[in-house]
C-alpha cells in the first residue's frame, strides 16, 4: 500500500516516527496481533472467518477488550506510555477501535488488515479512525500466554 | 434466483445446484456493471482498510452498494478475492443465503472455502 494512504488515515505518522514491518495481511487484525497471534481476526461473534475467545461477552466495549487482554499478563492499569511491556487500547464512544503494544521502548501494531508498524508512541495513531487511548495496561514480568490459551 | 431464499442457510457447504441454472446469465449482467464494481471496491478498501472491526467495515456505504448489486456481484467479489484478499464473506453470505465456512474458519481458509463454492458455481474460473 502506498504510504500515502497509510499518512491519509493517520496524519501524525510521519517517515520519522514510524517503519512498516510486514506486508499487509488480512488474516489478524490489532487485538489479535498485541497478543501475538498472526492467524485469526479477533472480533465478536466468532462467525465468517472471526474469532472470538469462549466466555467473553460478545461486545466490542473497551471493557471486553481491556478482560481479554488482562487474561494475557496485562494486569496494571496505568498512565504511563512507558512501560517496557504494556497494551494500548484506542477507542471511539467507549468502543475499541485499534490496541498497540509496547516492544522495547517503541510501539508496535497491526493497522487494520494493512501493515504491521512500529512507531514511537501511542498518540501517532491517534485520530479520527481509532478515536484516542483510553486505556493502557501494562504486564510487569507475567509470562504471556500463547494465543487463544484463555 | 441463484440461491436459497426461503430455505436456511446452508452452513458448511456450498450449494452449486442452486446456482448452475443461469450462470451465464449472471456473468453477463455482471459484466454490465463492472465499472461500478470497481469504483465501489477501490472506494471501500481505501477507506476501511485500516479498520480493525468488519462489523465497521461493512458499514461503509460502498460496501453496502455492492451487496443491493446483488447476484450480477458475486463473480466480481469472487474475483476480488481471489486476486486481492478482502473481507467479502458478509457480502457474500447475504447476497445469496449460503454459508460455505464453518464458525471458527480462519480468514484465508474462508477465503479459500468461498472460492471453492464460486468454481463449483461456476461464478469463478
Amino acid at each position: 500500500m502506498p504510504v500515502e494512504d497509510l499518512e491519509r488515515d493517520f496524519p501524525s505518522l510521519n517517515l520519522s516516527n514510524y517503519e512498516i514491518i510486514s506486508p499487509e495481511d488480512f488474516n489478524y487484525n490489532g487485538l489479535a496481533f498485541v497478543l501475538g497471534d498472526s492467524n485469526n481476526w479477533w472480533e465478536p461473534p466468532g462467525i465468517l472467518g472471526h474469532y472470538w475467545p469462549d466466555g467473553f461477552a460478545e461486545t466490542v466495549y473497551v471493557e471486553t477488550a481491556g478482560a481479554i487482554v488482562q487474561l494475557h499478563g496485562y494486569t496494571l492499569d496505568t498512565t504511563s506510555t512507558t512501560e517496557a511491556d504494556a497494551v494500548a487500547i484506542y477507542a471511539i464512544s467507549g468502543e475499541w477501535t485499534h490496541l498497540a503494544r509496547s516492544q522495547d521502548g517503541r510501539w508496535v501494531s497491526k493497522l487494520g488488515e494493512g501493515h504491521d508498524i512500529i512507531h514511537s508512541t501511542p498518540d501517532v495513531l491517534e485520530g479520527d479512525l481509532f478515536g484516542r487511548v483510553v486505556r493502557v495496561l501494562a504486564n510487569r514480568g507475567q509470562p504471556i500466554k500463547p494465543p487463544g490459551s484463555i | 434466483m441463484a440461491g436459497n431464499p426461503q430455505g436456511p442457510l446452508s452452513s458448511h457447504s456450498p450449494n452449486p445446484d442452486a446456482l448452475t441454472s443461469a450462470p451465464t446469465e449472471f456473468r453477463a449482467a455482471a459484466e454490465d456493471r463492472a465499472e461500478e464494481f470497481i469504483a465501489l471496491a477501490e472506494n471501500w478498501k481505501r477507506d476501511t482498510k485500516h479498520v480493525s472491526l468488519i462489523s465497521r467495515k461493512i458499514l461503509h456505504p460502498a460496501y453496502l452498494r455492492i451487496i443491493g448489486m446483488g447476484q450480477p456481484a458475486l463473480p466480481f467479489i469472487l474475483r476480488e478475492l481471489r486476486d486481492r484478499p478482502g473481507h467479502w464473506f458478509v457480502a457474500l453470505r447475504a447476497i445469496d443465503n449460503v454459508d460455505p465456512v464453518p464458525a471458527g474458519a480462519s480468514p484465508e481458509e474462508a477465503r479459500e472455502l468461498w472460492l471453492r463454492w464460486g468454481r463449483a458455481a461456476n461464478l469463478l474460473d
